[in-house]
């Protein structure tokens, strides 16, 4: 069943870097991180790419090392989606059961997951992923309605659409790098395969993805993804708004969120001041850390906001019991865990990568989440694949064996 | 095509009123478009062609311009409107809301527009004007003659709708061909007028009457923007408030965001969803949250499965103030002393409930900061104007830049713009 050996890897565009990770599959199915690769991605504004030309080097570049720390040559990706076109519903198809004997079988459930899928596409969209949540035989709940008996079965589905143009684009930059592209995953989707184990997503999580462009969430529940989401705004926006607020240049908003950012206001920072370098022969410019605190706990306390605002519709606030993780660059900012507390009520960690092994800095670092989450994402739908028809070795061995 | 059912007139009491040229040529081309309801009635100082059915051609002024028009100058086309201000009276008598359609660019346009907005003002009725500024590469008489009338209009009229043509051209190819131009602006005032039309006229659920229009617009003398877009499909509603939001004139300070009253109209063919009323009524009252906001919904056949909205964002402008003593003297708007004119340039300004008719700068005293860039100068010759309560006026320039997100689309939530720093949306002040 599986490919021992195979390789899987996850290409993220993101809007602060590029990111790519060579996964393994084991012989019983387990996933191992064999490398890592990242670059600082210039060409990528809110999710989505502005200057290919750029970007093209970037992703060169990242490519370039994760194939020198695995030690392979990469041949096909699995590739991270995100930005404002990215739209995620939760729909239903249903499908009538018009045979004498009214026996519901895989493929009349395969079309009514189908007719899901269609509702509400626009024009210029594309299904980028579906996944299944319940079924109804007569309006009845149903885990499996294959074989059941009924007049109509409805499957409700989460889809995930997203702008055939834009995603092309993601692609075409891969595919000039004679790389294929395996699949365009929502970046969202992968982040919380990766941190959330099954347990997790029985129990009720919550996944916020807080990334320089965007930030990407998913909420599971009895094992199920039963909403997700993209917010345009990111870490990107919290340095314009510091470069705003404190009159600085972008790059050096830039360097003193990393350095001394929080997501609250630190009441002992009152009046505190920092003293920037000026290495030009001009005054030393001096900034206020409370002000500092004050604009990036707006900004973050805004984009959490949102994001409850977005989910409670779908009961995430009563039922995430095993609480809401965050990953990407914004979940390294101090305190945000406690913020996050503030707004979600619920317990919050920041993610660790679950049922993977690899090096330990890798697991642990909340900005991989979504790369290797590809890379997971890989490796389950390898399992799904059915048997290729023409595997020359199985159709040798099946010929031998007559 | 379809003349108006003189009924229908009585009970809406709509008047669309075409001045000058401009006026004229919009005023024909929505008689052929199926706007049961509206009167429509063209005045012109030069000889208009036969008039399609259904409009009412009113000449005046032609002891002035002896039917030739008014050749661009402002001052004839005033001077014209005195004259058969009789006529004019006559013209707008009885109607509850006067639309008043012109191109300001012109003499008859832009000199007996305020005029009319003033004449239909008196007679009781909201007057909505509907004008057009012209096109960036006409002659510069015609770019001063348009601002003039438009701060004249302002004062006379309770909304003014004014379509930029240098901005609606700007929207357009370079390539584009002069009659479609031409045609492009006209669909966009008749879109206008169609949806201040629905929200009139049409019945409905939630049909914004007269009544409110005249609660929310009247006395704002403020410029305001509007748009119709329309939406088609399931996520039509969306699909229609995201047009709308990134629509051209409803931009920077033209943002209902930004605006004092918002009329909204949905109108569908009767086939409104709870879920898009209530998605839009939300999502209006996040994007207009310091506004007086009000939504309609109606029904129009035509319509078809689409979902047409149209919003109407108002502002407070530069009130006239009336001074008394110029006031009784111009009581009786005849009263006038009206000058022989030779050129605007060179006879003295004449007044008019305050108002600087020659340039349509208003006589008031401005507050610190004032939204036009014109110097208060002409405010010293009324002795009055010193003691009026300075207001302040909106500083109006964009604080707000956009950054790091200059070249991409604007990611709005429930109306805000998210790329502007949340601290400065909130209002917070950073001591």
């Amino acid at each position: 069943m599986f490919n021992p050996g195979h390789l899987i890897v996850g290409l993220e565009i993101g809007t602060s870097k590029v990111c790519a990770a060579v996964g393994e599959i084991g012989s019983r199915g387990e996933v191992t991180v064999l490398g890592i690769g990242q670059a600082r991605s210039r060409g990528v504004r809110k999710g989505e790419i502005t200057d290919a030309t750029k970007t093209d080097d970037d992703v060169r570049q990242a490519v370039a090392e994760a194939e020198d720390m695995a030690n392979v040559e990469i041949q096909s990706v699995y590739l991270a989606v995100t930005g404002t076109h990215i739209r995620c519903q939760n729909s239903k198809g249903v499908q009538p059961i018009p045979t004498v004997d009214r026996t519901i079988t895989r493929e009349d459930v395969q079309a009514a997951i189908h007719n899901a899928k269609l509702v509400g596409c626009p024009n210029g969209f594309e299904v980028v992923d579906s996944v299944r949540q319940d079924f109804l035989v007569d309006d009845r709940p149903c885990d499996n309605p294959v074989d059941a008996v009924g007049a109509r079965v409805e499957a409700r589905v989460h889809v995930i659409h997203g702008n055939t143009n834009r995603i092309a684009t993601a692609r075409r930059v891969v595919e000039k790098l004679e790389i294929a592209v395996e699949k365009a995953v929502f970046g969202g989707l992968a982040s919380a395969l990766a941190v959330l184990t099954p347990e997790q997503k029985e129990q009720g999580a919550v996944v916020i993805d807080l990334g320089g462009g965007t930030t990407d969430y998913a909420f599971f529940h009895g094992g199920v993804l039963r909403h997700s989401g993209v917010l345009a705004v990111g870490g990107d926006h919290v340095t314009n708004d510091l470069a705003n607020g404190l009159k600085l240049p972008l790059p050096q908003a830039e360097e003193i969120k990393l350095k001394l950012g929080r997501a609250l206001v630190d009441p002992a920072s009152k009046g505190e001041v920092h003293t920037l370098p000026r290495d030009n022969g001009l005054q030393p410019r001096t900034i206020n850390v409370e002000h500092l605190q004050r604009i990036m706990h707006l900004r973050l306390e805004e984009i959490l906001r949102i994001v409850a605002t977005e989910l409670a519709p779908h009961g995430a606030l009563v039922s995430a019991g095993a609480g809401v993780f965050l990953c990407g660059g914004g979940a390294r900012v101090n305190d945000i865990e406690r913020l996050a507390e503030e707004i979600f009520q619920l317990p919050i960690g920041r993610a660790h990568v679950q049922n993977v092994s690899g090096p330990a800095d890798v697991l642990g670092n909340p900005e991989f989440a979504t790369a290797i989450g590809l890379v997971r994402y890989g490796a389950m739908r390898e399992q799904r694949k059915p048997k290729r028809r023409w595997d020359f070795a199985s159709t040798l061995s099946s010929i031998l064996s007559r | 095509m379809n003349p108006p059912a003189p009924a229908a007139s009585d009970t809406t009491g709509l008047l669309c009123v075409g001045v000058g040229r401009a006026g004229n040529n919009l005023i024909q081309a929505l008689a052929g478009r199926a706007l049961a309801g509206i009167r429509l009635k063209s005045l012109g100082t030069a000889e208009f062609p036969e008039p399609a059915a259904g409009v009412e051609l009113v000449p005046f002024g032609h002891d002035i311009t002896r039917g030739f028009g008014c050749g661009g100058d402002l001052a004839h086309g005033r001077q014209a409107a005195e004259k058969d201000l009789g006529l004019i009276r006559e013209a707008v008598r009885g109607a509850k809301v006067v639309v008043l359609l012109a191109g300001l660019g012109g003499g008859t346009g832009g000199g007996a527009g305020p005029m009319v907005a003033r004449a239909a003002s008196e007679a009781g009725a909201l007057v909505v004007a509907l004008v057009t500024t012209p096109f960036s590469f006409e002659a510069p008489l015609r770019h001063s003659n348009a601002k003039a009338a438009l701060q004249a209009l302002r004062a006379a009229a309770d909304v003014v709708l004014c379509l930029s043509n240098t901005a609606a051209s700007r929207m357009l190819d370079e390539r584009t061909r002069l009659p479609e131009v031409m045609a492009n602006s006209n669909a966009i005032i008749g879109e206008a007028l169609s949806g201040l039309w629905r929200m009139l006229n049409c019945p409905g659920l939630v049909p914004i009457g007269v009544g409110t229009m005249e609660r929310m617009l009247r006395g704002l003398h403020g410029e305001s923007s509007f748009a119709t877009v329309e939406g088609r499909g399931d996520n039509r509603a969306r699909e229609a408030f995201e047009l709308l939001q990134r629509h051209a004139f409803l931009q920077g300070d033209c943002s209902p965001g930004e605006a004092e009253s918002v009329l909204v109209n949905i109108a569908t063919n009767g086939d409104l969803r709870l879920d898009e009323l209530e998605w839009l009524q939300r999502q209006f009252q996040g994007w207009c949250e310091r506004a007086r906001l009000v939504v309609g919904a109606t029904d129009d056949p035509a319509l078809n499965g689409r979902l047409s909205l149209t919003a109407v964002a108002a502002r407070t402008g530069i009130v006239p103030v009336v001074s008394p003593a110029v006031a009784a003297v111009s009581a009786p708007v005849a009263a006038v002393p009206t000058p022989r004119y030779e050129s605007s340039a060179s006879v003295a300004p004449v007044i008019l409930d305050g108002l600087d008719l020659d340039t349509g700068a208003p006589l008031r005293v401005k507050g610190l900061f004032t939204t036009s860039g014109e110097a208060p100068r002409k405010a010293a010759p009324s002795k009055t104007a010193g003691k009026r309560k300075a207001e302040q006026q909106n500083f109006n320039f964009d604080l707000v830049s956009k950054g790091r997100f200059e070249h991409t689309e604007s990611t709005f939530f429930q109306g805000q713009n998210l790329d502007e720093p949340t601290f400065l949306r909130r209002g917070i002040t950073l001591n």
